[in-house]
C-alpha cells in the first residue's frame, strides 16, 4: 500500500505545489490549510506521514503534534517550518521524539521525498 | 603720690599745705607776695622761689608744686614765653600770671594761652591772692576732669567704629584696648575672660601698655579666694563696677602690689563684661595716679564695657552667621552638583535603553521579516520542481538551475537577516568563558575525514570567569573556532592551541590555527558586513563577533600569515561596566 500523507499548512500555494511533487512518486496526498478542515481530515482517515507547518490559523504546531498522538501515536510527523529553534520548544514540551524530523524551508524537493522514502509502512 | 615722685622717690614738700613756686627776680615783689602769702588763713601755704625761666624748669623737675605764681618780666623771657615753656612741662600745674600794671592785656591773652589766673601787680592782696590761687587749682582740677571725659567720649565712639570694622574677635579686642589706653591716657588696658574651669581662672585675652611678662604675673580668679578679691575677680563675681583707688594701701589688692608699684601703677578701675546677664570677663584700667577715675569718667568707661560686651557678642553671631552661610552654600553646592549627577545618570539611563529598543526592534523586525519570506520561497522551489518534473526539457535544466541558486542564495539573504538580529543588547551574567570554550568545540562540525577535537588543544588559565551574554559568548567562538576548522580542514597535521590569560580587569582570549591563512589584501576586510571568501559563508560571522564584543566592552584582532596560520585574539572586561559607550551608530 502505498502512503498516505496529510499535509497542513496555511500557504495553500505551497501545500498544492507538495501534493503534487509527492503524487508524482506515487504517494497519496491530502492537504489542509487550517486547523479545523486538519482535524476532521485526521479522524476521517488514517494517515502514515504528517507534514505540519509550526503555526496555522485555530492551531500551534503542538496542538497539532498531540491531536496526532492521540489519534495515531506511531504516525510519522515531521514539522516544516521557517521559524528557527523549533527543537528547543519540542524539548521544553519534552515533544522532541514524537517528531521524526524538521524540514526547514525552503528546502529541496529531493530532501523531501528522501525522508519520506524512509518511514516505514504498516 | 604721682608716677614721678614714686619712681624718683622725692616727696611732697609738705602734705598738709599748699606748695606755691614763686618765680620773680624782683626780690621787692617777691618779699611782697611773700607777705601777702603769710597773711592767709588757712590753708597754710608753703613756698619756694626761681629767679629766672630755667631755673624754674629745674625746680619743677624736682618737686611738685600745687600752684606757680609767674612774673612775666623775668631776665631769660619775657611776655607769655615762660607761660608756655612751663605749662607744656607741667601741664598739670596750675599757673597764674602775674603783670605789671601797663600789662593788663597781657594778663588777658595769658589767660587764653592756659594760664588759671592773673593778678596785676600793685593790685595785688591777701585776698585776692587767697582767692586766685584756690580759683587756680579747683579750675584746673575740673579742666583735667573735663579733659578726661572728653577723651572718654572719644574712645567711645571709636570702639563703636571698631566693632564695626573689625573682622575677628581677636582684632577687636586688640583695638579697643589701644584705644581707651591712647584715648584716655590711661598707663595700661587689659581684658580678661572668665573661665568655668575648677580654679576659675580669668585669662588675659588682649591687653594694650603692658609690659608683656606683667600680665602673666597676675593669676588672677574670680573665685572667693585671695587671688580672686581683687577688683577684677570681683567685678566678674559680682558683675559691679569695682577698682582700686590706691594700689599702695588697698588691703584687697595686696597679691599683686610688688609687681604693680614696680610697673609704676597706682589705681584701676574694673568693669565687668556683661551680655545680657552673662559675665563675659572684665575690662581692667590702670593708672599711674591713685584715684585717676572721675565719676563721670568711670560711667562713660562703664559705656565702652557694656559696648564692648555688646560688640563681642556681636562679632561672634556675625562668624555664626557667616559659618552657617558657608554650611548653606555648601550643601546647596553638593545638593546642585548631586542633581546634576542624577540627571546625568537619568539621561545615560534613559540611552541605553533607547539603544536596547532599537537593537531589540531591528532584531524582531529582522526575525519576523526572515521567516515569512521562507514561506514564499519554499512554495517557489516546489513549484520550479514540479514544472521541471512536467516539462521534462533539457532546454529548460538552465533556467532551473538558475532558479535553484537564486532561491538558495534569497535564503542565504534571509539567514544573513537572522544573524544580524542577533546583535542585541547583552543579557549580562556570570559566564565561566573555559566552560563555553569547552562547548563550543564540541560542538564543532568535524570534517568527514579528521576528528577535529582531538586536534584542539588548550591552555587556559585558571580564573575565566567574565560578566557576559552568554548565549553571544557562544556565537563569537562558534564562529571563530568554525572559521578555524575551516583553515586546517585541508591539512591532517593542523592543530587549533586556544589560550587564555588574566591581565587586570579583562581576560584575553587566543585562537591559534597553524592552517592555510589569510592573505594581506582580504584581512583588511574581513569585519566588514557581508565580506566573505567561503561559498557557504554569510558573510557576516566576523562583523557580528566584532558587534558583539564592543557591547560587552570588549574588542577582537586578527593576525595572519598566509600558508602559516591565524591568530584571533579576543578582549573581554571581567566585570560590565567598563562597557564603553556606542557612539558609531
Amino acid at each position: 500500500m502505498s502512503k498516505k500523507i496529510l499535509i497542513i499548512d496555511d500557504d495553500p500555494e505551497l501545500c498544492e505545489e507538495m501534493a503534487e511533487i509527492l503524487e508524482s512518486e506515487g504517494y497519496l496526498v491530502d492537504n489542509a490549510s487550517d486547523g479545523v478542515k486538519g482535524m476532521e481530515l485526521l479522524w476521517k482517515n488514517i494517515y502514515h506521514v504528517f507534514l505540519l507547518d509550526f503555526k496555522i490559523q485555530g492551531m500551534t504546531g503542538i496542538d497539532l503534534l498531540k491531536e496526532i498522538r492521540k489519534k495515531d501515536p506511531k504516525a510519522a510527523v515531521f514539522f516544516v517550518s521557517g521559524r528557527p529553534g523549533l527543537d528547543a520548544i519540542l524539548a521544553a514540551e519534552n515533544l522532541s521524539d514524537a517528531v521524526k524530523g524538521i524540514i526547514e524551508k525552503p528546502f529541496d524537493s529531493q530532501l523531501l521525498l528522501e525522508k519520506i522514502e524512509a518511514c516505514p509502512t504498516y | 603720690m604721682n608716677s614721678r615722685e614714686a619712681a624718683t622717690g622725692l616727696k611732697r614738700m609738705d602734705d598738709n599745705c599748699l606748695n606755691i613756686l614763686i618765680v620773680e627776680d624782683n626780690p621787692g615783689d617777691l618779699r611782697l607776695v611773700r607777705e601777702f602769702l603769710r597773711e592767709s588763713p588757712a590753708p597754710g601755704f608753703k613756698t619756694a622761689h626761681s629767679g629766672c625761666l630755667s631755673e624754674t624748669l629745674e625746680i619743677l623737675t624736682k618737686a611738685s608744686f600745687d600752684v606757680v605764681l609767674l612774673d612775666l618780666d623775668l631776665p631769660d623771657s619775657s611776655g607769655l614765653g615762660a607761660l608756655e615753656k612751663i605749662a607744656a612741662a607741667n601741664p598739670e600745674i596750675p599757673v597764674i600770671v602775674l603783670t605789671g600794671q601797663n600789662d593788663e592785656s597781657l594778663g588777658l591773652e595769658a589767660l587764653q594761652k592756659g594760664a588759671g589766673d592773673y593778678l596785676v601787680k600793685g593790685r595785688i592782696n591777701t585776698y585776692l591772692l587767697t582767692r586766685s590761687i584756690r580759683y587756680s587749682i579747683e579750675r584746673k582740677k575740673k579742666e583735667k576732669e573735663l579733659g578726661a571725659l572728653n577723651r572718654a567720649l572719644k574712645a567711645h565712639s571709636d570702639s563703636s567704629h571698631a566693632m564695626m570694622r573689625a573682622a575677628t574677635e581677636a582684632e577687636y579686642l586688640e583695638k579697643i584696648c589701644r584705644i581707651i589706653m591712647e584715648d584716655c591716657g590711661h598707663a595700661m588696658v587689659w581684658v580678661g575672660f572668665a573661665e568655668n574651669d575648677k580654679a576659675k581662672t580669668v585669662r588675659p585675652v588682649a591687653q594694650a601698655g603692658f609690659e608683656d611678662e606683667y600680665l602673666k604675673t597676675l593669676n588672677i580668679t574670680w573665685a572667693d579666694t585671695e587671688r580672686g578679691r581683687g577688683p577684677t575677680g570681683t567685678a566678674i563675681r559680682t558683675g559691679k563696677a569695682c577698682g582700686c583707688g590706691n594700689m599702695l594701701t588697698d588691703p584687697a589688692f595686696t597679691p599683686w602690689r610688688a609687681e604693680a608699684l614696680k610697673q609704676g601703677y597706682a589705681s584701676s578701675l574694673v568693669l565687668p563684661l556683661n551680655t545680657g546677664g552673662v559675665i563675659l570677663g572684665a575690662l581692667t584700667i590702670y593708672s599711674g595716679k591713685t584715684d585717676a577715675f572721675s565719676e563721670s569718667e568711670k560711667s562713660m568707661l562703664w559705656k565702652i564695657a557694656d559696648d564692648l560686651a555688646f560688640g563681642i557678642m556681636a562679632i561672634r553671631l556675625r562668624l555664626e552667621r557667616k559659618k552657617v552661610e558657608e554650611i548653606l552654600r555648601r550643601d546647596n553646592e553638593t545638593f546642585e552638583k548631586q542633581v546634576r549627577e542624577r540627571s546625568r545618570e537619568l539621561l545615560d539611563a534613559q540611552q541605553e535603553l533607547e539603544k536596547a529598543r532599537r537593537l531589540s526592534d531591528i532584531g524582531t523586525l529582522s526575525a519576523i521579516v526572515a521567516h515569512e519570506l521562507r514561506n514564499p520561497l519554499a512554495a517557489i522551489s516546489m513549484a520550479a520542481s514540479n514544472i521541471r518534473r512536467k516539462a521534462a526539457n533539457p532546454l529548460l535544466d538552465k533556467h532551473f538551475f538558475n532558479i535553484d541558486k537564486k532561491i538558495t542564495e534569497s535564503n542565504q539573504i534571509i539567514n544573513n537577516l537572522l544573524f544580524y538580529s542577533r546583535i542585541r543588547m547583552p543579557q549580562f551574567e556570570r559566564v565561566d568563558i573555559t566552560a563555553i570554550l569547552e562547548e563550543c568545540v564540541e560542538n564543532l562540525q568535524s570534517p568527514p575525514a579528521h576528528e577535529i577535537t582531538e586536534r584542539v588543544e588548550f591552555y587556559l588559565s585558571e580564573n575565566n570567569l567574565i560578566e557576559a551574554d552568554p548565549l553571544q559568548m557562544k556565537e563569537v567562538f562558534s564562529n571563530i573556532l568554525d572559521n578555524a576548522r575551516d583553515a586546517i580542514s585541508s591539512s591532517p597535521r593542523g592543530k587549533i592551541h586556544i589560550r587564555s590569560a588574566e591581565n587586570g580587569k579583562t581576560v584575553d582570549i587566543r585562537i591559534e590555527d597553524t592552517g592555510v591563512g589569510i592573505s594581506k589584501e582580504n584581512l583588511d576586510k574581513i569585519f566588514e558586513p557581508f565580506f566573505t571568501t567561503k561559498a557557504k559563508g554569510t558573510g557576516l560571522g566576523l562583523y557580528v563577533c566584532q558587534q558583539i564584543l564592543k557591547l560587552h566592552g570588549g574588542g577582537i584582532t586578527v593576525e595572519s600569515e598566509p600558508g602559516k596560520g591565524t591568530v584571533v585574539g579576543i578582549n573581554l572586561p571581567r566585570g560590565h561596566k567598563n562597557v564603553e559607550k556606542d557612539t558609531d551608530h
